[in-house]
């Protein structure tokens, strides 16, 4: 039961982040000057966010649920 | 997508082929350097957490407490990331552009809010430029208020670099315009 709240809470926040992040590219290469430094500096972004998503998938599979 | 990445031919909507783009300019860096200064408050509280909490309490590196603050790092670290690059993008897309026939305006308020707002030089009729603070005095930015015929409402260069040089052009592009064009003086 607890795995499963945290399982939520982790995924709601995650996928907040990507539909936030989503809105932000799609801001940026819509009204952007240049789209070339638009997707250069997106991709960049993109890179760092899913290093950063992996890292704490590996971390949150790792916790030590409490068995009930 | 060749279309897409096409070179830009025009700058903001509604932009006439032969339109002249004197200046398109936005924000003094100095005023990104202040919001990304009270981002980086928000890096020192992870910081702070890592050299000053975790020695006090040693019970933090202890499991399962420490993968539950790994965890809470690594998801506080990509909420910093999304916040500097929205602070970036917002400061971006912000601009003004003067040209050889009207000022445009293009603000985007929020990440959902997009406006531009343009009107033509000949409908001007007062420009201020404005420099107050240690800040704007020192780095030289301040704000360009231009009044237009019939509207209350001023249109407003929030800080930009030498406000005095743009309230200069834009007095100058005015004065270009065909005598047709102008408004008829007030005596």
């Amino acid at each position: 039961m607890i795995k499963l709240l945290a399982e939520i809470l982790f995924y709601a926040l995650m996928l907040l982040l990507a539909v936030y992040s989503a809105v932000m590219i799609y801001v940026l290469l819509r009204f952007g000057e240049s789209k070339i430094f638009g997707f250069v500096l997106s991709a960049f972004y993109f890179l760092l966010m899913v290093s950063f998503y992996a890292a704490a998938s590996v971390q949150f599979e790792n916790l030590p649920f409490p068995e009930i | 997508m060749s279309k897409f990445l096409a070179k830009r031919k025009y700058l903001f909507p509604g932009q006439q082929a032969q339109e002249k783009i004197y200046l398109v300019t936005r924000r003094h860096w100095i005023v990104l350097m202040k919001e990304v200064a009270v981002w980086l408050l928000f890096v020192a509280i992870l910081l702070v957490a890592d050299n000053f909490l975790t020695p006090r309490f040693p019970i933090l590196n202890e499991s399962p407490y420490a993968q539950i603050l790994g965890l809470l790092k690594t998801v506080y670290m990509m909420f910093l990331l999304a916040a500097l690059f929205s602070i970036w993008i917002l400061y971006y897309l912000n601009y003004q552009v003067v040209t050889n026939e009207r000022i445009v305006d293009v603000t985007q308020t929020n990440l959902l809010h997009h406006t531009t707002s343009e009107f033509h030089l000949s409908r001007t009729q007062d420009v201020t430029a404005e420099i107050r603070g240690i800040f704007g005095n020192f780095f030289n930015y301040g704000n360009v208020y231009v009044q237009t015929a019939g509207e209350t409402v001023r249109f407003e260069f929030d800080r930009v670099p030498n406000p005095h040089q743009v309230e200069k052009l834009i007095l100058d592009l005015y004065e270009r315009l065909p005598d047709s064009q102008k408004r008829p003086k007030e005596w």
